[in-house]
């Protein structure tokens, strides 16, 4: 995909089409999306995270947050997390399930994997909006990662 | 010469004979016993006993001869003159040559009131024997006779005692819970033993090839005990205990021809059988018999006796069969119940699969749509006229109660899977603690409230809290219009349950629709009047259901309503601190 980019700030990990517009415009109208990368399934978040198959060559930059759907073909967003905080580098990138669940059993399973924060999508587009941007503004801007 | 014997001396030979015939015990040789006693203490040269069988012909039981020639001549005698005597019940005197003359009285001896026996007695020469000598044997005979009565008695009852003895034994055996093939064991050995048989089988019926199996044997050749099978057909002696139920027996197999003839006892050289039916209520299914090699005769008592241990036999049979069935039968329960377990859970985890599937899957193409009709909105809005826009929101406004009967259904079948923990409930507290809960978004209302004490419930905390929670959304929601709103919560206990009610002023509703309140997704009042997806009072009968309890509701049109719940008073506790 976008093999050009090096820095990266957000990784959104979404299969529907739908929701991946709808998230990403709410990131643009506040310009958290300039550098997003989008990818559609678990195989290839993990591919673009750990550099491997079609993101072999690609600078090892880890993004500032990963935004992460749980239903993902291929490999489950909860693997996805699983993979990422079992690795004592990576698991230093905060986690943001982004979901439509609010199934008692995935807030918990995410949390036993280390998960940074859960957030269910709201069906009304404005509070949706609402949501993502703070989200977005709070792990880009508020928050501070280790250097 | 035995005028010459003194009459003291007769006097005290009948009494040492009488004593010495009281000492007998009945395992002794008694008919040679007799010979002794008229030889030792009368001195008689001659003295043989001769019994006489069914059908008439007289043999020796004892002889003081023991020549063979002797013997015979002395047979053909007792034979000549023997019948007369023992049919007319009176003695006779003979010369009898054997082949010196001895002067004889010949009596008849009765057993149990039958003349089956002669004693004859002789003197040497041919001299008659004086009268008074003629009725000292006759008193003789009498002691005798009530000598063989006695030890006939003794005998049979020494044998009863045997008998008792070998079913108690058969029947504590029974009752143990040991290996029906030990019990069988047991029993054919006991049975041998006690009736002093040559051969004792058990004989189980086998109904597909209508034959019998011996299951359980004494006596026979080896191999044949479990393997030994016998043609079950009515003509032989086991098959017409078989069909007939009866016992039947056979004194002399091979002279009566009364049974056609079964191979396995042919071989083992038996003339004499009897045969009882082993069975219970469920028939007969299988014989025990006895054999033995000897002509014999069998005894009713013998009959009743080997019926017995049979009766014990077929007792023990019958309940481990009958356990086995049951044993059966719960295993069969059981295999049924771990199927229809592992099918409910299939389904469960189908059903859970779904609402996850619901949960997440459901939700996405309504965003879109919300979202989209939204984006729309805030860009191309300016664009849109005031009917156009109308149309976007109403686009809106259905995904969005979409969503809202999404989230409805899931908590619905939530109510329905989660589990349960049951304890000790403070339904005042928790009425009160679900109000407080709903006060936020109602700054704007103006509702008297009021918790009466309520009697503590045994139930889940959370799901229960549920309950109040729906019931008082519905009362708010309902009384949006009544000025003063007012919603009371109350409970008593009635018998074995405890009742609690919400009670408001609001709309009420029509009584000939209070069976459809509490349907998923029934709804009195349209949707535009009061918001809501119809799930809140199914949630409630849900919830009250799973604790054991009834809900009903009560109301009229602008009369205000009341709903109810009940909830078993059992295993609660009354004093509402604990």
């Amino acid at each position: 995909m976008t093999k050009e980019i090096e820095e990266v700030d957000v990784l959104l990990v979404e299969d529907s089409p739908t929701d991946a517009e709808l998230t990403i415009r709410s990131l643009r109208a506040h310009n958290l999306a300039n550098r997003l990368v989008w990818v559609k399934d678990g195989a290839e978040a993990l591919d673009f995270i750990f550099c491997e198959g079609s993101y072999a060559g690609r600078r090892p930059v880890l993004p500032k947050v990963i935004l992460l759907d749980l239903r993902l073909p291929k490999v489950g967003g909860l693997e996805v997390l699983q993979r990422i905080k079992s690795d004592p580098r990576i698991r230093m990138v905060p986690v943001v399930v982004l979901t439509s669940s609010k199934e008692e059993r995935d807030i918990t399973e995410s949390y036993r994997l280390g998960v940074n924060s859960f957030i269910p999508k709201p069906v009304e587009f404005d509070t949706f909006a609402k949501i993502v941007a703070e989200m977005g503004y709070y792990w880009l801007f508020t928050n501070k990662p280790p250097d | 010469m035995n005028d010459e014997l003194p009459r003291m001396d007769y006097l005290e030979a009948v009494t040492r004979a009488a004593q010495y015939l009281a000492g007998l015990q009945p395992a002794t040789d008694y008919w040679q016993e007799l010979g002794l006693v008229v030889s030792r203490f009368f001195q008689a040269d001659l003295v043989a006993v001769a019994g006489r069988d069914d059908e008439g012909h007289l043999f020796l039981r004892h002889a003081s001869v023991q020549d063979g020639a002797a013997r015979t001549r002395l047979m053909d005698a007792l034979t000549e003159h023997g019948p007369a005597v023992l049919d007319s019940g009176f003695l006779a005197t003979e010369i009898i040559a054997i082949p010196e003359p001895c002067s004889c009285v010949l009596l008849p001896l009765a057993r149990d009131a039958r003349n089956d026996t002669l004693l004859a007695i002789g003197h040497g020469g041919t001299a008659p024997l004086p009268r008074h000598l003629l009725d000292v044997y006759l008193a003789v005979a009498r002691l005798m006779e009530s000598t063989l009565t006695r030890l006939g008695y003794e005998a049979r009852l020494r044998l009863r005692a045997r008998e008792q003895a070998c079913i108690a034994a058969l029947g504590y055996r029974a009752l143990a819970d040991g290996r029906m093939a030990d019990l069988m064991h047991e029993a054919v050995q006991r049975v041998a033993t006690t009736m002093k048989v040559d051969y004792c089988g058990l004989f189980e019926h086998v109904p597909e090839s209508d034959s019998f199996r011996l299951r359980a044997g004494i006596g026979w050749k080896p191999g044949c005990v479990g393997h030994a099978s016998v043609a079950a057909h009515p003509s032989t002696l086991p098959g017409h205990v078989l069909h007939s139920g009866h016992s039947a027996t056979e004194e002399n197999a091979p002279a009566e021809r009364r049974f056609a003839d079964v191979p396995l006892l042919v071989e083992h050289q038996v003339n004499s059988s009897a045969a009882v039916a082993l069975g219970g209520r469920a028939g007969v299914h299988g014989v025990l018999t006895v054999h033995t090699r000897a002509p014999r005769r069998f005894a009713d008592e013998e009959i009743n006796f080997m019926q017995s241990a049979a009766n014990v036999v077929a007792a023990a049979w019958e309940r481990r069969q009958a356990d086995d069935a049951v044993r059966r039968l719960n295993a069969d329960l059981e295999a049924r119940v771990t199927r229809r377990t592992a099918a409910l859970e299939a389904a469960l985890q189908e059903l859970q699969e779904i609402n996850y599937s619901v949960s997440h899957d459901l939700r996405t193409p309504l965003r879109a749509i919300n979202g989209f009709a939204g984006l729309l909105m805030r860009e191309y809005g300016n664009r849109l006229d005031p009917e156009a826009r109308r149309m976007l929101d109403v686009v809106r406004a259905s995904a969005e109660n979409m969503a809202h009967l999404i989230d409805d259904i899931l908590a619905f079948s939530q109510v329905g899977r989660v589990a349960m923990t049951r304890r000790h409930v403070d339904m005042t507290a928790l009425a009160q603690q679900a109000w407080q809960a709903r006060q936020a978004g109602m700054a704007r209302r103006t509702i008297e409230f009021c918790v009466r004490p309520l009697p503590p419930a045994s139930g889940d905390q959370v799901l229960l809290r549920e309950v109040f929670a729906r019931l008082l959304d519905n009362a708010i929601k309902f009384t949006r219009d009544a000025h003063p709103a007012v919603i009371e919560v109350a409970g008593r206990t009635e018998a074995s349950e405890h009742v609690y009610t919400v009670r408001d002023n609001g709309i009420g509703f029509d009584m000939r629709f209070a069976g459809k309140l509490f349907g998923v997704f029934q709804r009195l009042h349209p949707e535009q009047a009061y918001e809501g997806t119809g799930i809140g009072l199914a949630v409630v009968k849900r919830i009250v259901e799973r604790h054991g309890g009834r809900v009903w509701a009560e109301g009229k049109p602008g009369g205000g309503a009341a709903f109810h719940f009940t909830l078993p008073a059992t295993g609660t506790r009354h004093d509402e601190r604990d």
